[in-house]
């Protein structure tokens, strides 16, 4: 205990100057002028405990969630958990009740769940607010299912760590989720976390927190948020029943007769490696690549902007581009960078059978 | 991980509790506020330092570990284009490197050098315009408890992600580095870790104090304990890397006595020959007392002083020996090479007693000292200027010297002082021609009566053999007899080298393993076999060997690499090696002959660890052995026999 006391009051040490430092900055004026812990008996209220299907193979039967209307909407992610007609949500009073899926939308893992009550605390999904990279944040969640009964969620705190694209990099995240998000510096990707909200200082809702997911290629856990702004649309059409069902066709964007090396007249290294580097191994005479001056050995760095670690990276690009629409290269060429742009000049040979042409 | 997760998570939940239920035991918001501005602050001064770095091609994996290729991070450290980051972004060797400024702009960069002691690389862009270079904050200034933001630049290149924390402890991994409970993983090693000011106090990096590969750490990613190399250190040897030279922990070649770095004295057990602390003249029995005119008291102190420099670098080391203080400077090293024994190629006479010198008895054909002139009858009295009075002394002041080195020795010849200079070789095998005849052909006759032998705290019996002509004036050389699994087959065996060590005239010594099973704490019982048979009669230290068969033989090997001050041979047939010695050891040579029948399954084995002793600069003799043999067969007898006998080689 001594130690613990010793190090918080280093932290107040090593943080005066600073405060002082800053006197002079303009500092956004707080809604709730008080202590923290009064932001924190604000939010406690408005969180859910959802217990529903789960409970084998390391998948918890539980997640988080939280009010978005007096009438009782809530907000959490689409999981298995909810994959069952007995899913309770448990308020923060102890009150408990059965709560019905409305809808969910694949896209953005989200789910809207109703329970019959009134006069319920809510956050409100209109006009959110925003963090940037650096604010200080509060993760309310049950992880880990620690809270029962009339017991609070658990209250993390952290920063933004920043705000970014999720699957800035195709296929690095396994979500079909592919907007903005927070990147936490706290540990919300913990079983039972995601639903729970994320708030400011102020006790704002910033977003909810997202599902457990880890980096395809490093193994790392991500611990994120989505921001209100792109759920809120959907969970205010959803509680007023406008919502139209979409699918999470993760083909959606690839074209129907993509982009291929050999309309452009490049031909790779074989690709004998897991992670073969895209050096051009030839050009084949008279396609586009000649007019581009394209040359054996130059790498090829991104396509259209997007990082191509392998000779496969380069093909799965090209599969995004339609065969009509210019393609951008960024080539290294003897410790050069250089940029050319590039379009087929034939349409791809039809598909054999019931191909059509657009 | 997911523990570690939950045991953070919860104590920080835990406070929020505790902090609720006290009214006003939370801080201010406000006060959070300000610092939220200032973490802000801090950021936007250090993060146009810090670029995002891509590589394309490469390794899956490295060791064990799957290896990200995703965006890694680097801290700008000079206008015109230095760029540092962590080894482990490049640990899987990628065919290109681009850095991405804060700005965006793409450029081609390359590995110029690494630090593989600190686990950070060098790289240099062509920089396009002067790069912002981020203000260093003086090592002297660290305070644990203090704010630390790690900064790194890999989720999206136009914007720096950030994790906060504070720092944990100063000096950590011997030293090196400075340890934040921020989260660090590959999602910003290479990039900074700033304080409140914005100043870096030093680039990311994973670090193990145990292990040194350049992906030693990366486990204990995200887990409240990170590392990162303080940028005063980087800059003061950036010049070395901008040329190009790779910097790598500097060895001494010494090791301690006594397990507890923390709690024991810096008293030297071994010193490795031809290592930097050797050739100063450091030897076992010295204790360290300061290093670079810091005094230290235990050996963690040493430790941490040896790991802050670098292979070439130069030391000074106190130390003591007996009541004299002496001071030594000492170039460390990257790698130790092993000893290398020389050998001059004579035998000299066995005497118990110290007298005028050492009396050469025999001088090998061809070899350096024939060449040299040497011979047979010369009285040795003085090597490189040491005064020798007997074999061992003349053994042990050969021991030490260089192959390929001249070295000046004074002998009496017919009474006249005579000198000579004799360029040592290698020790290697030498050709069974060039080995002397037995030095007592003993006569054919009665075989020597067994002796029983019993150490009382060990259930093990043992036999001695003492033969007929043993004399107590001249040392006998030792041969420990060890059966196979079970025993002998038949009595044959033994037989053999019942009437073998007779014609050497040495002792045999028989040891029986418990229902036939060598066991681990046998290796102990061989030792106090040996020591017991050395109290009651005069063993030569030289020429000890353990001659082993088969499972007998795995066993040899153990109790030899056990008791390295005890064996000077090991002779096995049919035995694979459990594992290779470190270095032969000037004090403690051992020589390997090493005997397989030509059908021995694990002929394949034996013969890969031929070749890394040999690596090793062993003196190794391997033979083969007819299909089913069991025992050395006539010929190849005869050799080993004159073999053990001139183990006492110099």
């Amino acid at each position: 205990m001594t130690r613990v006391f010793r190090r918080s009051l280093m932290f107040l040490i090593a943080a005066l100057p600073a405060t002082f430092a800053l006197s002079a900055l303009t500092l956004p004026s707080l809604a709730v002028a008080g202590e923290l812990d009064q932001v924190i008996r604000d939010v406690q209220p408005k969180i859910v405990k959802i217990h529903g299907a789960g409970g084998y193979k390391g998948l918890e039967p539980y997640q988080s969630g939280f009010l978005f209307s007096a009438e009782g909407h809530i907000l959490t992610v689409w999981s298995y958990v909810l994959d069952t007609d007995y899913v309770t949500a448990t308020l923060d009073d102890g009150r408990r009740f059965d709560a019905k899926l409305v809808a969910a939308d694949p896209r953005l893992e989200l789910a809207v769940m109703k329970i019959d009550a009134t006069e319920l605390p809510f956050f409100s999904l209109a006009a959110p607010a925003e963090a940037e990279a650096g604010a200080r944040v509060l993760a309310f969640s049950n992880l880990y299912g620690v809270a029962v009964g009339d017991e609070a969620a658990s209250v993390l705190h952290g920063i933004v760590g920043a705000k970014t694209k999720m699957n800035a990099r195709r296929g690095v995240f396994q979500t079909p989720y592919d907007g903005p998000v927070y990147v936490l510096d706290a540990m919300t990707n913990n079983p039972g976390s995601a639903g729970g909200a994320l708030v400011d200082y102020r006790g704002r809702l910033l977003g909810m927190i997202g599902k457990e997911l880890r980096h395809a290629e490093s193994n790392l856990w991500l611990n994120f948020a989505i921001p209100t702004a792109e759920l809120g649309p959907t969970a205010e059409s959803i509680r007023a029943g406008t919502y139209v069902r979409r699918t999470a066709d993760q083909q959606q964007n690839k074209p129907e007769r993509p982009l291929k090396l050999e309309l452009l007249g490049l031909v790779l290294v074989p690709d004998v490696l897991e992670r073969t580097p895209p050096f051009v191994d030839a050009i084949m005479a008279g396609y586009p690549a000649v007019a581009a001056d394209i040359r054996p050995d130059d790498l090829v760095l991104f396509v259209n902007n997007r990082l191509t670690q392998s000779c496969r990276a380069v093909r799965d690009e090209l599969e995004l581009v339609h065969y009509a629409d210019p393609v951008k290269l960024t080539l290294l060429r003897d410790q050069q960078l250089i940029e050319v742009t590039l379009r087929a000049a034939t349409a791809p040979a039809a598909a054999p059978l019931g191909g059509k042409l657009p | 991980m997911h523990r570690n997760l939950l045991r953070t998570s919860l104590l920080v939940a835990c406070a929020f509790c505790v902090a609720s239920s006290h009214l006003h035991a939370a801080p201010p918001a406000d006060l959070a506020l300000r610092e939220e501005a200032a973490f802000r602050a801090a950021v936007a001064e250090a993060a146009p330092s810090v670029v995002a770095i891509e590589t394309i091609g490469g390794l899956e994996t490295v060791g064990e570990l799957l290896v990200g290729t995703g965006p890694s991070s680097g801290l700008i450290v000079s206008e015109d284009g230095y760029i540092v980051s962590s080894t482990f972004n490049f640990a899987h060797k990628p065919a290109s490197i681009i850095v991405a400024l804060a700005d965006g702009t793409r450029i081609p960069a390359k590995l110029i050098a690494r630090d593989e002691a600190r686990n950070w690389v060098l790289l240099k862009i062509d920089a396009p315009r002067k790069l912002p270079v981020p203000k260093s904050a003086p090592e002297a200034e660290f305070t644990v408890g203090q704010w630390s933001i790690a900064i790194g630049r890999s989720f999206d290149a136009s914007q720096p992600n950030l994790s906060v924390g504070v720092v944990s402890a100063l000096n950590r991994i011997w030293g090196k580095a400075v340890q934040t409970d921020a989260k660090i993983s590959s999602a910003n090693y290479g990039g900074a870790l700033v304080d409140v000011r914005g100043r870096v106090l030093g680039v990311l990096v994973p670090l193990s104090p145990n292990a040194r590969e350049e992906i030693a750490g990366a486990d204990w990613y995200d887990s409240g304990i990170g590392f990162a190399v303080p940028l005063d250190h980087i800059l003061s040897v950036l010049p070395r890397l901008k040329s190009g030279e790779n910097l790598k922990s500097g060895l001494l070649g010494i090791s301690f006595k006594g397990p507890n770095v923390y709690a024991d004295p810096p008293l030297i057990s071994k010193c490795r020959a031809g290592s930097p602390a050797y050739d100063a003249g450091i030897r076992p029995g010295d204790r360290i007392t300061a290093i670079a005119g810091r005094p230290v008291e235990v050996q963690a102190q040493v430790m941490e002083q040896l790991h802050r420099r670098y292979a070439g670098d130069v030391l000074k080391v106190t130390f003591v020996r007996g009541t004299e203080t002496l001071e030594r400077e000492l170039k460390l090293v990257e790698k130790l090479e092993p000893y290398q024994r020389p050998f001059f190629g004579l035998l000299a006479e066995r005497t118990t007693e110290p007298g005028p010198g050492a009396t050469v008895r025999y001088v090998y054909p061809d070899s350096p000292a024939a060449q040299a002139g040497l011979q047979a009858g010369d009285l040795v009295t003085k090597l490189q200027g040491i005064d020798v009075h007997s074999r061992d002394e003349l053994r042990a002041a050969a021991a030490d010297l260089d192959p390929g080195k001249p070295s000046n020795w004074e002998f009496t010849r017919n009474g006249a002082k005579q000198t000579a200079t004799i360029t040592p070789v290698v020790e290697s095998d030498t050709k069974p021609t060039d080995l002397p005849e037995l030095a007592k052909p003993a006569k054919d006759g009665e075989l020597a009566k067994p002796v029983k032998l019993k150490i009382t705290e060990y259930p093990n019996t043992a036999e001695l053999y003492v033969p007929p002509q043993y004399d107590e004036a001249v040392p006998s050389g030792l041969a420990v007899l060890i059966h196979p699994k079970g025993d002998f087959a038949d009595k044959t065996t033994l037989e053999n080298w019942r009437s073998r060590c007779r014609d050497m005239n040495w002792l045999l010594l028989v040891p029986q393993a418990v229902e036939g099973n060598w066991a681990p704490r046998d290796v102990e019982y061989l030792q106090k076999v040996i020591d017991r048979t050395a109290e009651s009669y005069r063993v030569d230290a030289a020429r000890t060997a353990l001659i082993g068969y088969e499972e007998g033989g795995v066993f040899a090997y153990r109790t030899a690499a056990r008791f390295r001050d005890r064996v000077r041979c090991v002779a096995t047939i049919n035995a694979v090696p459990p594992g290779i010695p470190a270095e032969n050891e000037p004090a403690n040579p051992v020589t390997f002959i090493i005997g397989t029948a030509k059908d021995f399954a694990g002929a394949a084995r034996v013969t890969k660890a031929v070749e890394q002793l040999r690596t090793l600069h062993f003196p190794v003799v391997q033979r083969e052995l007819p299909a089913k043999a069991d025992d050395w067969d006539d010929k190849n007898a005869a050799e080993l026999l004159r073999r053990l006998d001139a183990l006492d080689r110099i």
